[in-house]
């Protein structure tokens, strides 16, 4: 996994030097103008995994998109921000939107229709740093219906993203369960690189790699079995701070000016720590689609 | 008379016949003007309502119609000139045209349409993640 991050990463930066800037923002699908509603749908395969035992997949048929951008608010598929710097190099924000973990235990949670990062699974204390799965003792598995409910949260907190004149860009990420659900904290770092393959911009290639890491709140209320839960004290799990790796890259051809054809590959990397739940089967989250997509 | 009054006279006489050579091409053409000559809209794509007044003037009597890009609005016959007071709706900057009897376009005038606030784009920050 790190591998595969490292190698991203090589190819973002051998591409950051060759690529050169937008010339023409109203052209650049970076860029959206400012108060207009912008709406997409995607129509294709694919499928979300669900780590979690007796959890099932996602399948993905039908992705829509919905954003708008005021001169400092804006709301992009389920995110709502409001940046109060803004210049060409620097977009400091403060946002809100909805914690991704409960996209596991709901089928119809936001977080699988608008297919934000599936990033945020993971559990992990710093120290278990360098453990094997294998080093943790795995209870015996427990079944979703016995589980106390996992509620939806609320995160807010503020974003710093840096954009290069190479369309690279950095994302530094902190947030707060402002709902007072889990009351925990996470935080995310991020490399994405677009990269234009033909000389007419038909073809892009969109790269993304990066770690997060939650607090033990946030991964002991969601993957932690406590009293809460109608099982046998033998099954508890204390959730630990995580930190894990993801990478994704997006492959987009413009057909006409309102079609393209989309395909796309996303996994997440589950710490030990969290792949030793009781209620997690999987150690990776793996996201794909195939399709295509319009631009109303 | 000296040698110096008749280079005068004669400058003056050509510069009249200058004048009098340009002003004659000039009013050779209809002119047309609209007013107002521009519309302020908030954003582009929003339409403009207002009335115009278009007011043309020709060296001979004509016969004259004008028109909102292929639209009529107005015609005169035998006039050498005119003025029509009328409402338009537009989204876009427009011509107006006068054409004569022949259909051949004597003068046109275009109304333009700016945008207190131009067009602006942002950065997306998207979602984590996305297709799109």
């Amino acid at each position: 996994m790190r591998t595969l991050f490292y190698l991203c990463l090589l190819l973002v930066c051998h591409y950051s030097i060759a690529q050169q800037p937008p010339t023409n923002e109203g052209n650049d699908p970076q860029y959206t103008q400012v108060g207009q509603w912008g709406f997409s749908v995607a129509l294709g395969v694919g499928q979300k995994s669900n780590p979690l035992k007796g959890g099932e997949d996602i399948p993905l048929y039908f992705i829509p998109s919905v954003h708008y951008y005021g001169e400092q608010f804006y709301f992009d598929d389920g995110v709502l921000g409001y940046s109060f710097f803004e210049n060409e190099q620097f977009t400091l924000s403060a946002l809100v939107k909805l914690n991704a973990h409960a996209a596991n235990f709901y089928r119809w949670h936001p977080a699988n229709i608008f297919i934000p990062n599936t990033q945020s699974l993971g559990a992990a204390s710093p120290s278990d740093e360098g453990k094997d799965e294998d080093e943790y003792e795995k209870p015996t598995t427990v079944e979703l219906e016995q589980l106390a409910k996992r509620k939806w949260a609320l995160d807010g907190g503020l974003q710093l993203n840096y954009f290069t004149d190479n369309n690279l860009m950095f994302q530094a990420q902190w947030t707060h369960d402002v709902s007072g659900v889990y009351q925990g904290d996470s935080l995310s770092i991020k490399v994405e690189k677009n990269i234009s393959l033909r000389d007419d911009d038909r073809l892009r290639l969109k790269l993304s790699a990066g770690v997060d890491w939650h607090s033990a709140k946030l991964i002991d209320y969601y993957y932690g079995i406590s009293e809460r839960d109608d099982v046998d004290g033998s099954m508890f799990y204390k959730g630990k701070s995580s930190s894990n790796w993801f990478a994704s890259t997006t492959l987009s051809y413009v057909m006409t000016e309102r079609w393209r054809a989309v395909l796309t590959w996303q996994t997440s990397k589950l710490d030990a720590g969290i792949s030793a739940s009781p209620l997690v089967k999987d150690a990776s989250i793996n996201t794909s689609f195939i399709g295509v997509a319009y631009d109303f | 008379m000296t040698f110096k009054h008749q280079l005068w006279t004669r400058l003056v006489c050509i510069a009249i016949l200058c004048f009098t050579s340009l002003n004659s091409q000039a009013s050779d053409k209809v002119t047309l003007s609209i007013k107002p000559i521009a519309c302020i809209v908030a954003s582009i794509g929003q339409p403009c309502k207002l009335n115009v007044t278009a007011h043309w003037q020709a060296p001979q009597p004509m016969d004259l119609c004008i028109y909102q890009q292929d639209k009529l609005v107005h015609c005169w016959t035998n006039k050498q000139q005119g003025q029509k007071r009328f409402a338009i709706s537009i989204v876009q900057s427009t011509d107006f045209k006068l054409l004569n009897s022949k259909k051949e376009t004597v003068a046109t005038v275009s109304v333009a349409i700016n945008a207190a606030k131009p067009v602006s784009y942002r950065r997306r920050l998207r979602a984590d993640w996305s297709v799109f």
